[in-house]
């Protein structure tokens, strides 16, 4: 019989339905089937038949009286949904009858899981969510070509300046010093005395990125001038971890590297440096680089550009070719040499693209935990 | 859902019962059973049990509706009657149904005249 779409429909809600009501069905289908019995019985009597003979013949026209009750909840309700139930019974049977297996099962499930949770939360914050910076589409990461090391990687302060000041492509250009090392700085005056990981930062650093700080201000241009007044900013889980969450820590002074250094701000919960620059690198404090003092120290700035509004990576990479070979080592001697390449990549391909292939493989390997 | 296998059986039963009801009113299981056996000259041999699924099904499809009541002999039974969409359902079915025996009886005649070479 061929259904219409509504009726199709219809019939899909009544079978859900029935699925729900069982027990009053399945009541209501016995004493149906019953009164057939009985009529039938009476019909056979009515025949001339003994009580006996009718009741016979009336279970041998009816068949299977269980097969006909099976066959009619099929119909009327969900038979797969009930197969799925009697299934979950038997394996939870099962699971109370042999504990061993049941431990077994629990801990391997539990791991899965667990190694899952634990990939996941790595492939969402390298590969999946944006980098947590305000427009990160137009971030860009420079480095030189066929960079060897950090230092083959960088780029001299001079270099840096006069880039900035030449490019069209760029809204801004900053850098940081990635030659730190992890609790390199010392934080006295409150206790024992406590090591610190630090890194100098381009005045301008979390401006381009997009930043705002939790607390407080973020630095000036002028903080990275030789002599200006020694500042610093907080990491957010620093701060809560070393400081207690104290927010009228801004505005002080502590000790770094046995100087008094003034707190201007903390940076909000959302900014990881380590996640975005450096994976394992847990980053405490950010101080300005002094501009004119890292000039003398060669290459030490790794780059970072945002790009212009409608302006491409490979618009800035062309215009590069321009510009790079002309850059100065060292502006001041000229005999030091000149040219500077650079492969600029967006910076969210520059942070997944290192790990992107590991971490795939390792995701789809937690991942077959758990489906076997 | 382990219909398809059985398709045209459950079909031809879900029409007979359609049918039965048309033309006989509001009955009762065992009196459609009955009545179809009955009208098929006793050939359909029919296990009266599986015409409760044919039952539910068309009722789930709005082409019969079920009441309990008492029968002429003061037993308590679930009577059927057909509905107005039933009706129409009986009527395509029915044409469906004619027009596929006229195929096949002239399928099945032919092919004696020609004969074997």
């Amino acid at each position: 019989m061929k259904d219409s779409m509504g009726d199709s429909f219809r019939r899909g809600l009544q079978r859900l339905g029935s699925f729900f009501r069982k027990q009053p069905l399945d009541r209501e289908l016995d004493a149906e089937m019953q009164s057939h019995l009985e009529l039938a019985v009476e019909d056979g009597v009515k025949r001339g038949l003994s009580p006996e003979e009718a009741r016979r013949q009336a279970m041998v026209r009816f068949g299977g009286v269980t097969q006909a009750k099976e066959q009619q909840r099929e119909a009327r309700g969900l038979p797969w949904l009930d197969i799925l139930l009697q299934d979950l019974r038997y394996a939870l049977r099962t699971l109370r009858r042999d504990p061993m297996f049941a431990v077994v099962a629990v801990l391997i499930l539990g791991l899965g899981i667990g190694a899952n949770v634990v990939v996941f939360s790595v492939v969402n914050t390298l590969l999946l969510r944006p980098l947590p910076f305000s427009d990160p589409s137009r971030l860009v990461w420079m480095e030189q070509s066929n960079a060897k090391g950090l230092s083959g990687g960088t780029y001299s302060v001079d270099a840096f300046d006069e880039y900035r000041a030449q490019n069209r492509t760029m809204e801004d250009v900053t850098g940081y010093m990635p030659f730190y090392g992890k609790d390199d700085d010392k934080l006295t005056g409150r206790g024992v005395a406590q090591p610190v990981s630090g890194v100098m930062v381009a005045g301008n650093f979390f401006q381009v990125l997009g930043v705002q700080p939790a607390l407080g201000r973020l630095f000036t241009e002028k903080a990275g001038v030789r002599g200006a007044a020694p500042v610093v900013l907080l990491d957010n889980a620093y701060w809560r971890r070393q400081f207690n969450g104290d927010r009228s820590i801004v505005g002080q002074a502590i000790t770094l590297n046995d100087r008094p250094v003034t707190v201007v701000g903390v940076l909000p919960e959302s900014f990881d440096f380590g996640a975005v620059f450096d994976p394992g690198m847990k980053m405490d404090i950010f101080v300005p680089g002094v501009m004119d003092d890292m000039r003398e120290w060669g290459n030490t700035m790794a780059l970072i550009g945002r790009l212009k509004p409608g302006s491409t990576v490979a618009q800035a990479q062309a215009e590069w070719s321009a510009i790079g070979p002309r850059l100065y080592f060292r502006a001041t001697h000229p005999e030091y040499g000149t040219g500077y390449t650079a492969t600029i990549t967006g910076l969210k391909e520059h942070v997944s693209g290192r790990l992107r292939r590991s971490l795939i493989v390792l995701w789809c390997a937690v991942g077959m935990i758990l489906s076997a | 859902m382990g219909e398809s296998k059985l398709d045209l059986l459950q079909g031809t039963l879900d029409l007979m019962v359609l049918q039965t009801l048309a033309a006989m009113g509001e009955m009762h299981g065992y009196g459609i059973a009955r009545r179809i056996e009955e009208a098929s000259g006793d050939e359909v041999l029919l296990n009266q049990g599986t015409i409760y699924a044919s039952l539910v099904r068309l009722q789930q499809r709005g082409w019969i509706a079920a009441e309990w009541g008492t029968s002429e002999n003061n037993r308590k039974a679930k009577f059927y009657s057909i509905t107005k969409r039933g009706r129409k359902q009986l009527a395509e079915d029915a044409a469906y149904w004619e027009r596929l025996s006229g195929v096949m009886g002239r399928v099945l005649a032919m092919g004696n005249e020609g004969g074997e070479r």
